[in-house]
């Protein structure tokens, strides 16, 4: 914030600043927004294609499905599986990466699985997961897990080794054994990271739920849009995405904040 | 009383290994302050890790109240140069650290570590975490946790090398009141022969790679001490005295590595 001296009186003065700063973080991406949206229903307006919904129609179809109910069950459905996915992985990857940080044979053993895990692009699993254990939630969950788990163990295992080893040296000085050096000094010392870990797989749980859903299990969100593709109801295809992006937004906002509050204090 | 007897200690690397420490042998005594004097690399943070517990040595012996050190243990206490404190945890709760780990209840060790932070003058910042403070108000944070177990022997390894000027020749002073107040047996790394000089009753002049016992000095000056002894004749000859040893071994080494290279 640029602030020239002056011999205004303070408090109106920072109040002024503040709910001006405020405004100018939300005016330019809503000015933005606002362009994009003229361009968009000129243009198609001016196309005339079925595919390609004007904006005040993805705006109307928006509010039919949200206020007349028709994205609550398939939403609500899709997030059960993505929470338990997402829940799921970050019990098992959290003690993984945890354990892998600090102990060079574990992480010796898993560590191949993991890189390769890493730069494995996940789509090419989903026939196999199905082959697997069929179209149910499970696959659903699965599929969920085999998106984030790989995140959370990297970012916390980093977490660990970030730990410095002169405090766990210091804490060996004073008798720590195994549990006190987790507790006291390598948990939270490793907390940014791991929080970092999860807000990424946070987001990646949610692509995974949302392209497992479009391309094998047809449920929740996906046969949503689906049905409205088979139904040419582009309009609502458009609403159906804008709600996802609407998510999208509040999960990984929610994340940066839980992120923020677990730093600690040093930073 | 801590003896060291013909301790050795080589660091395993890709090269080969690497002897730090070779046929070392001192003693120190109950209530005394010893201070390990040396240029770096000479293997003084070592030797203190070994005294502590933190590291293994691979010869000899070295033996606290006639026991063989296996580890770190209620008896020792290390200041670190570093200073190492838990960045997550309050001044209060970094005191409080070892007691605690002592199973000690809440109770009690934060009332000692209150009682701590006033003795190294830190009352008022109990509540800040490390990075608010200075590196002279961290340090002391280091000296209260390590006080606050009360341990017999303190080892600290060049507590104050990290301080500014100013704030090294307080810490001293202050060193100097509080041993003088609680009876302890200090062993003290330092590569300056003036502080050397000031705190100990003896110095270990430690020397080249690995590192081997120049001189074991007697520090003649009376306690309680204060800084006017520094500007005696005899503390002058006795740092002139440390000068020649140090300069004498490092131009050898100087002339043992050009005989190396050439
Ligand atoms: N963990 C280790 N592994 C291998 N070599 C080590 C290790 N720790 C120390 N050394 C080597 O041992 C020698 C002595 O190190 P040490 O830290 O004891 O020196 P020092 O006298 O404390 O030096 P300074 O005054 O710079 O702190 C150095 O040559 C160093 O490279
Ligand atoms: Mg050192």
């Amino acid at each position: 914030m640029t602030q020239s001296g002056g011999a205004l009186e303070q408090g109106t003065r920072r109040s002024a600043l503040r709910s001006s700063s405020g405004l100018w973080r939300v005016a330019p991406p809503l000015a933005f927004l606002a362009i994009v949206a003229i361009i968009w229903q000129l243009g198609a307006a001016d196309a005339h294609n079925i595919l390609l919904p004007t904006f005040t129609a993805t705006v109307s179809a928006f509010v039919d499905i949200v206020v007349g109910g028709a994205i609550w069950e398939p939403l609500l459905r899709s997030n059960l599986t993505m929470i338990i996915g997402f829940v799921i992985s970050a019990v098992i990857a959290v003690p993984l990466g945890l354990v892998m940080g600090r102990h060079l044979f574990i992480d010796r053993a898993a560590a191949p699985y993991v890189s390769l895990l890493v730069v494995m692009p996940a789509a090419p699993l989903l026939p196999i997961i199905v082959m697997m254990i069929g179209f149910g939630l499970s696959a659903g969950v699965l599929l969920v897990m085999v998106f984030t788990v790989v995140y959370i163990v990297v970012n916390t295992r980093a977490g660990i080794r970030s730990v410095d080893p002169r405090l766990v040296e210091m804490a060996h000085s004073y008798g720590a054994n195994e549990l006190n050096l987790w507790r006291y000094v390598l948990i939270p010392g490793a907390l940014p990271a791991i929080a970092t870990g999860l807000r990424i797989g946070l987001g990646r749980a949610f692509a995974g739920m949302v392209l497992g859903e479009l391309l094998l299990l047809s449920s929740g969100i996906g046969l949503l849009l689906l049905t409205y593709r088979a139904a040419n109801a582009s309009d609502h295809v458009f609403a159906v995405v804008v709600v996802l992006l609407v998510e999208a937004t509040l999960i990984s906002s929610g994340m940066r904040r839980l992120e923020r509050r677990l730093q600690p204090p040093s930073v | 009383m801590i003896t060291v007897t013909g301790l050795n200690k080589t660091f395993a690397s890709k090269v080969g290994g690497v002897p730090v420490l070779r046929d070392v042998s001192f003693e120190v005594r109950d209530n005394e302050f010893v201070s390990i004097l040396g240029p770096s690399g000479c293997g003084k943070t070592t030797l203190l890790r070994i005294l502590a517990g933190l590291v293994d040595h691979d010869g000899g012996s070295i033996q606290v109240e006639g026991k063989e050190v296996s580890g770190p243990g209620p008896d020792r206490a290390v200041v670190f140069q570093h200073f190492s404190l838990l960045p997550w945890m309050s001044v209060l709760d970094n005191i409080g650290f070892g007691l605690r780990l002592r199973g000690v209840p809440k109770a009690m060790w934060s009332k000692q570590a209150l009682q701590l932070a006033q003795l190294v003058g830190l009352q008022g910042f109990e509540n800040f975490f490390p990075r608010q403070l200075s590196g002279g108000m961290q340090q002391r944070v280091g000296l209260a946790r390590a006080l606050a177990v009360e341990p017999a022997i303190l080892l600290m390894d060049e507590p104050f090398a990290a301080l500014d000027e100013q704030t090294r020749l307080l810490m001293q002073e202050e060193l100097l009141r509080i041993t003088q107040e609680a009876h302890k047996t200090i062993v003290f790394v330092t590569h300056s022969m003036e502080e050397a000089l000031l705190l100990s009753d003896r110095v270990l002049l430690l020397t080249g790679h690995p590192g081997v016992v120049q001189e074991y000095l007697e520090v003649p000056f009376d306690r309680p001490r204060d800084r006017s002894i520094t500007t005696s004749l005899e503390f002058q000859r006795l740092r002139e005295h440390l000068w020649e040893q140090l300069r004498r071994t490092q131009t050898r080494d100087a002339v043992d590595s050009s005989d190396v290279v050439a």
